[in-house]
């Protein structure tokens, strides 16, 4: 890990972002203001909520392809239950969180008892989900959510009001989202169980002879992602002010390209908790682009698909870059 | 030195995994056919899966190449969107766009979903040669759309997940850019012929796909290249050590899907004479769902084709049997999700459990 901040991917990715974010600018004029910047935050908490869940799983060798339904019946159920009896935000957050660890578990427990992989497991439960969800819920959409939601979301954590009258600051939903990539960090970084997710993502079975219990480690990272997921879903319940059964279904593709991005692999093992937000921002930054350079917004996914395949071919590269170096240092 | 092909037990026609398939297929058969004989043996309802069978059937197959090398493919419903639109455009420009120019015919088509009333279509050998093309041009296009994979995951080496996933967004967006979302419609008659027409009462599609599984099924188990994807999806690392090109072998593999595809996007777009993006997207979950129903392993290296028509087979028969009954869309979604997770699991546990009888009987 002492390889230096200089020559990191996160270094690099910084970069990228502020090179490009300088030459939007310059082509329209318009990036660079408060107004932009703290937008851009808002909006991209609720993929970076969920982007850093994705992130554990990758970093532990996995897929997670579940994870966008696991939001939806949160998000669903949540709210059901709370037009059901009074209640308030902290319990919306809590009972999706809850909700989503459920399904997050369920996971865990298909992927550690029957070892299948990781992605035939989230695909197959992934329809499960959403299926019953779709099934037994007899009104899927909700659109009159009750008011704190959307009143969490307009609190800033700290904000001014601009000449013009609007009102700009930082949004609560962007600080929850920078407080549990924090918590996820001390926890990568300074527990036990943070060290044996990178250690089963290296190499499982040296993980295993070292010690690690696999089973409580993936029990722990399905329910988290479960759990993030959860958060997510009331996040954007609080941004949109409905329930929509569909809207979140096609974001796995994008959250996954955002961590790739950042630098994880899908081999496992590598990346971090900033690189990850550094690859949710950037494909906001992008998209965000797009609109102020006024390119049609058709052509958002050939900019996705682009950024994916190039992200990972970078990271394919240079982890045969690093495989060389390792037969240089054996030879 | 022994015939390495005789020696693999997962090149043979047919293996133990798809006699149990077979089983399985009879008995869903004669549990619809008690349960609501007059309604599923009608003749409607079996040329109805006669003429859906085959589009999905041919994407199954393309599916079921790129599992065998280990990998995956998630781009094959996007790519077959992408071909059939530049199908479709080909189609359309060459047999009205003499008279015409063509991106006037092209406003036109997409504003009003149809052709206008006066142009008139070439008939005759004109005609044909203008079908083919359409066909070659989908074709190609899935190919390049397929070989594009293989030099992904092949030559750069991304992960085949990761690889098809970019692409897959990637041919959405090239087929959005170029039809803005909207439909193409009214292809000419004889185009439709392709994949809703009849010889001698059996459905052209079908013969289609007869003729596809046939060639596939030869593909991989007569010819040195089909024996390798075998050999490259059980162990990549064992098969370079004994000589086999990796590289080559897994580009010619997503070249092959992608050629399938092609042919699937033909059949599919001449079933419902038109094409959007983002049709057939359901298919891509099922395409995955009936090859590993079909005995194909999730790590590649093994399953048959005759294994992967029988996961159709049954896949279509509850699918009408879902009909007849009556269930909602959505609860087939938790059906065909909980098949997907309880099949991986028991193809996964019945040669573990297989292997400790065996351990057994010998102690």
């Amino acid at each position: 890990m002492k390889r230096g901040f200089l020559r990191s991917h996160e270094f690099v990715l910084l970069l990228i972002l502020i090179g490009y974010s300088v030459l939007v600018n310059a082509v329209s004029g318009s990036f660079f203001t408060a107004e932009n910047i703290f937008d851009i935050l808002k909006s991209s908490s609720i993929m970076g909520t969920m982007a850093i869940g994705v992130f554990l799983v990758m970093l532990s060798g996995g897929i997670d392809l579940s994870f966008p339904a696991i939001a939806t019946v949160s998000m669903y159920v949540a709210v059901r239950v709370l037009l059901l009896f009074s209640g308030n935000l902290l319990l919306a957050f809590l009972l999706a969180s809850a909700v989503g660890a459920t399904l997050g578990c369920i996971n865990a427990f298909l992927i550690h008892r029957f070892k299948i992989p990781t992605m035939i497991v989230t695909l197959g439960t992934a329809s499960i989900f959403h299926g019953a969800m779709l099934t037994l819920a007899d009104v899927p959409h909700i659109y009159s959510v009750p008011p704190y939601f959307f009143e969490f979301s307009t609190k800033h954590i700290f904000s001014w009001t601009k000449s013009g009258g609007a009102n700009i600051g930082f949004s609560t939903l962007a600080f929850l989202m920078l407080v549990i990539a924090a918590l996820t960090w001390l926890l990568l970084r300074f527990t036990m169980l943070g060290k044996g997710i990178y250690a089963i993502g290296g190499n499982p079975e040296a993980a295993k002879r070292a010690g690690f219990n696999i089973r409580r480690i993936q029990y722990f990272i399905y329910c988290f992602v479960g759990l993030l997921s959860g958060v997510a879903s009331i996040q954007y319940v609080c941004l949109v002010r409905h329930v929509h059964p569909f809207n979140l279904m096609g974001m796995q593709l994008d959250v996954i390209a955002a961590v790739v991005l950042g630098g994880a692999s899908l081999a496992g093992g590598s990346g971090t908790v900033l690189g990850t937000l550094l690859g949710v921002w950037m494909i906001y930054v992008i998209r965000n682009s797009l609109v102020l350079m006024r390119i049609p917004s058709y052509w958002d996914p050939v900019v996705i698909g682009l950024i994916i395949v190039a992200s990972t071919a970078i990271n394919a590269y240079r982890q045969q870059l690093r495989k060389s170096e390792v037969r240089i240092i054996n030879a | 030195m022994p015939d390495p092909k005789a020696a693999h037990p997962s090149v043979r026609w047919m293996s133990p995994k798809s006699a149990i398939y077979i089983i399985a297929f009879v008995v869903v058969l004669a549990v619809l056919v008690i349960l609501q004989p007059t309604k599923f043996l009608s003749r409607t309802n079996i040329q109805q899966m006669a003429f859906q069978l085959p589009e999905f059937g041919v994407l199954a197959l393309a599916m079921m190449v790129a599992m065998l090398s280990g990998g995956i493919d998630l781009s094959i419903t996007f790519n077959s969107n992408l071909a059939g639109i530049v199908s479709a455009l080909v189609l359309v420009s060459l047999s009205y766009g003499g008279a015409v120019d063509f991106q006037s015919l092209l406003k036109g088509i997409m504003a009003e979903g149809a052709a206008p009333a006066q142009l008139v279509a070439p008939t005759g050998i004109t005609m044909l040669g203008i079908v083919i093309l359409s066909v070659l041009a989908a074709v190609a296009v899935a190919g390049l759309g397929g070989l594009l994979n293989g030099v992904l995951v092949a030559k750069i080496k991304i992960p085949p997940i990761l690889a098809t996933l970019g692409t897959m967004k990637l041919y959405e967006g090239i087929s959005l850019v170029i039809t803005r979302g909207s439909p193409i419609t009214s292809f000419p008659k004889p185009f439709l012929f392709l994949g809703s027409g009849s010889v001698f009462h059996i459905p052209f599609p079908l013969i289609v796909f007869i003729l596809c599984a046939l060639a596939v099924s030869v593909f991989l188990r007569k010819t040195p290249l089909g024996f390798s994807i075998y050999a490259v999806g059980e162990n990549p690392t064992a098969a370079r050590f004994s000589g086999l090109r990796n590289e080559r072998i897994l580009i010619k593999t997503y070249l092959v899907t992608g050629l399938l595809v092609g042919v699937a996007a033909v059949l599919m777009i001449s079933r419902v004479d038109s094409v959007k993006v983002g049709y057939g997207n359901s298919y891509l979950l099922q395409a995955v769902l009936v090859v590993i129903l079909g005995g194909v392993s999730e790590r590649g290296g093994s399953g048959t084709v005759l294994g992967v028509i029988f996961g159709i087979l049954i896949l279509r028969m509850i699918s009408s049997g879902f009909n007849i009954v009556g269930f909602s869309n959505h609860f087939r979604n938790v059906i065909w999700g909980s098949m997907l997770v309880l099949v991986t699991i028991l193809n996964n546990a019945v040669p573990a459990i297989a292997d400790r009888l065996k351990a057994r009987r010998k102690s």
